[in-house]
């Protein structure tokens, strides 16, 4: 089990009342999962995702990662943490605008001062199939380049679990397709647990469980046919 | 090149406009500093030099015991011709000077027949004193000559305020060594403008023999000795402290540095003056380098987001946005120092003329010298301050919410 959320409540305020964005919520992410969450538009799903990642942090209950509750660590331990564990892909890409591909996929590692920077993200860039972009600026990629790059990004740290918000909300449906193949293949391929956010008909037929929300809560959770899933 | 250097580097290159108003603000810094250090030097080096040239000299030369006890008993502390010729010849072997001149001071009554003014009477040397004299202006009627024994040199303000003009008698009263007093004529061959108001109000020269006939005296008050160049002061003194102790000579050795107090006085008012002025410039710039600083960690929040949630810690997106900051500084001080040192010169090579300063009656050309503690002092300056004025938009991007920052558009 990587993930283990237990009663996890989560409310902002919207002028003078507060709402639930996600309400006494209990799930559990295990290892090797290609997990989807969806549901309709406000109904919590990029929250569900900040607290899991511990970006964000939970009013009520206890989010627990890796067997650490995150509540219990600083703001820069909780940084560290996550560059240690975590996996982050962004629906628009947020790559740094200055660095090349490269640099780009270099930078989780420079924060922690790994050596093999370098090396290690030539080799995510070359599994994401980019190896001859290393050194263009996210400018002059296009989308689905981009959201590649971010994979790769993602992946270099060797996490134990990635979450991508939305990831091909931004692209077309054909770039969309081939970018959530690259995830899944990943998954297959090296066991990387994915938590994605996601309308995409497709991805839906890729996942090991679908997690539905209604007004932060969970309204119904299938287990998909496991295909041969590897490990 | 750390990838944190590039990104800095490369982030202020991104932000062209706002780094250049930063950049202005630095170099504006940079610029007022220079300047204005570089006009008070050239102030405190042309009022020395000026002192130094016109009244002073270097090194003043006079009897044991004169500094302390001569104000109340000046007859009794005189250099005698002896002790002169003495000192004279030490300075021929040891360390040659521009000038040795004596001179003799007194005080008495100048009196054009219908009223009586006090004087400071000063005997000199005439042809001597020539050089010493470089900065005293003829304002009217001629230099003080040897063999024009009875002439005499008025400060313009003392001249203004006596009915007369050049060619004209007056009668010049004292008392003698022994404590007579004396009379005797003086006829004005010129008048002259020290550049010390103090001074012109009440100074008349004339020639040392004609004043020692006046005082009944032989001696002197002192002998001023003028060096070629004021930076070797030092030196001299030691040198002349030496030989009189060898040669057990009964002397007293001040320097202009002692003797100039008007000097000092001015030296720390505006070594105040520009602390004051230094405040307020970095209080200007400061407050633009933040301003420009915060709206530009502002327009990057979901980039600082994404750094936050890709693991970068607060104190990592602190350094970032310092690193930005110093790049910004090395380059607002090469070009400020730079500019600095052209406006310096810009305006030195103007010759615009400045008001007449206080305590003086001449007008000088502006000159701004590059002084290099000026430019060290304003290059740390300048990149401390644009460093320390950006830690307050660094400290507030590192505490945006990584949550909301990403979800910032
Ligand atoms: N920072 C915030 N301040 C106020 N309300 C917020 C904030 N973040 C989320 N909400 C509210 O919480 C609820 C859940 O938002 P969330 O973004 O998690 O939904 P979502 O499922 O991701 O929606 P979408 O599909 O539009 O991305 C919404 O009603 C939203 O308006
Ligand atoms: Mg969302």
């Amino acid at each position: 089990m990587i993930i283990d959320i237990r009663g996890v409540s989560k409310r902002y305020r919207l002028g003078q009342s507060k709402v639930y964005a996600i309400e006494d919520l209990t799930m559990q992410v295990e290892q090797g999962e290609f997990l989807i969450v969806n549901g309709p538009s406000g109904c919590g799903k990029s929250t569900l995702l900040n607290l899991m990642s511990a970006i964000d942090q939970a009013d009520r209950g206890d989010v627990i990662i890796n067997g650490v509750n995150v509540a219990e660590l600083s703001e820069a331990k909780r940084a560290t943490f996550r560059n240690r564990h975590i996996g982050i892909v962004f629906q628009s890409f947020n790559l740094i605008p200055v660095l090349s591909a490269l640099e780009n996929v270099m930078y989780p590692l420079s924060l922690r001062g790994d050596r093999n920077a370098r090396q290690l993200a030539t080799e995510a860039l070359n599994e994401v199939g980019l190896s001859k972009y290393l050194h263009q600026r996210p400018v002059h990629l296009s989308g689905g380049q981009m959201q590649r790059v971010a994979i790769a990004r993602a992946i270099v740290t060797t996490p134990s679990i990635i979450f991508a918000d939305e990831p091909t909300a931004n692209l077309d449906s054909c770039t969309a397709q081939s970018i959530i193949e690259l995830m899944k293949k990943l998954n297959d391929d090296s066991g990387t647990t994915f938590v994605i956010a996601t309308h995409h008909q497709y991805v839906m037929e890729q996942a090991s469980r679908v997690i539905t929300l209604r007004d932060g809560v969970i309204q119904s959770m299938e287990n998909q046919p496991v295909r041969e899933c590897a490990v | 090149m750390s990838l944190g250097w590039k990104i800095a580097a490369l982030n202020v290159l991104r932000n062209g406009r706002r780094s250049a108003i930063t950049l202005a603000a630095i170099i504006f810094g940079c610029i007022s500093l220079i300047v204005f250090g570089g006009f008070v030097h050239s102030m405190y080096e042309g009022m020395r030099e000026s002192m130094i040239r016109s009244q002073l000299g270097h090194i003043q030369i006079y009897a044991e015991g004169f500094n302390q006890y001569g104000k109340a008993e000046p007859e009794r502390y005189l250099v005698s011709l002896e002790q002169f010729q003495q000192v004279q010849t030490i300075l021929e072997q040891q360390t040659p000077a521009l000038a040795i001149t004596p001179r003799l001071n007194f005080g008495g009554l100048l009196s054009d027949g219908k009223q009586s003014l006090p004087v400071m009477g000063l005997g000199v040397d005439a042809d001597n004193e020539v050089l010493l004299s470089s900065a005293i202006n003829i304002v009217e009627g001629s230099d003080l000559f040897p063999d024009d024994a009875a002439g005499a040199q008025l400060g313009e303000g003392l001249f203004r305020s006596l009915d007369v003009k050049v060619g004209d008698y007056l009668t010049l009263l004292s008392s003698t060594a022994d404590g007579a007093i004396n009379a005797v004529d003086i006829q004005i061959a010129g008048v002259i403008n020290t550049g010390v108001k103090e001074l012109d109000d009440r100074v008349v020269r004339v020639n040392l023999a004609y004043a020692q006939d006046l005082l009944y005296t032989s001696k002197m008050t002192r002998i001023v000795i003028l060096l070629n160049n004021t930076s070797d002061t030092e030196l001299v003194v030691e040198t002349l402290r030496q030989a009189f102790d060898e040669q057990n000579l009964q002397l007293e050795i001040k320097s202009w540095f002692e003797l100039a107090d008007f000097y000092h006085q001015v030296v720390s008012l505006f070594d105040g003056v520009f602390g004051f002025v230094t405040v307020i410039v970095l209080i200007i710039v400061a407050l633009s380098i933040s301003n420009t600083m915060l709206m530009s960690v502002m327009e990057r929040t979901r980039e600082i987001g994404t750094i936050r949630a890709l693991g970068g810690t607060p104190l990592q997106v602190v350094r970032m946005i310092l690193m930005e900051a110093t790049v910004l500084g090395i380059i607002g001080c090469l070009f400020g120092i730079l500019l600095g040192m052209l406006a310096a010169k810009g305006i030195t090579y103007g010759q615009w003329m400045m008001p007449t300063p206080p305590g003086s009656t001449q007008d000088y050309p502006i000159r701004v010298f590059i002084v290099p503690e000026v430019l060290i002092y304003t290059a740390l300056l300048a990149l401390v301050i644009t460093i320390a004025s950006s830690l307050y938009p660094a400290i507030k991007a590192a505490r945006l919410s990584v949550a909301g920052a990403l979800r910032y558009t």
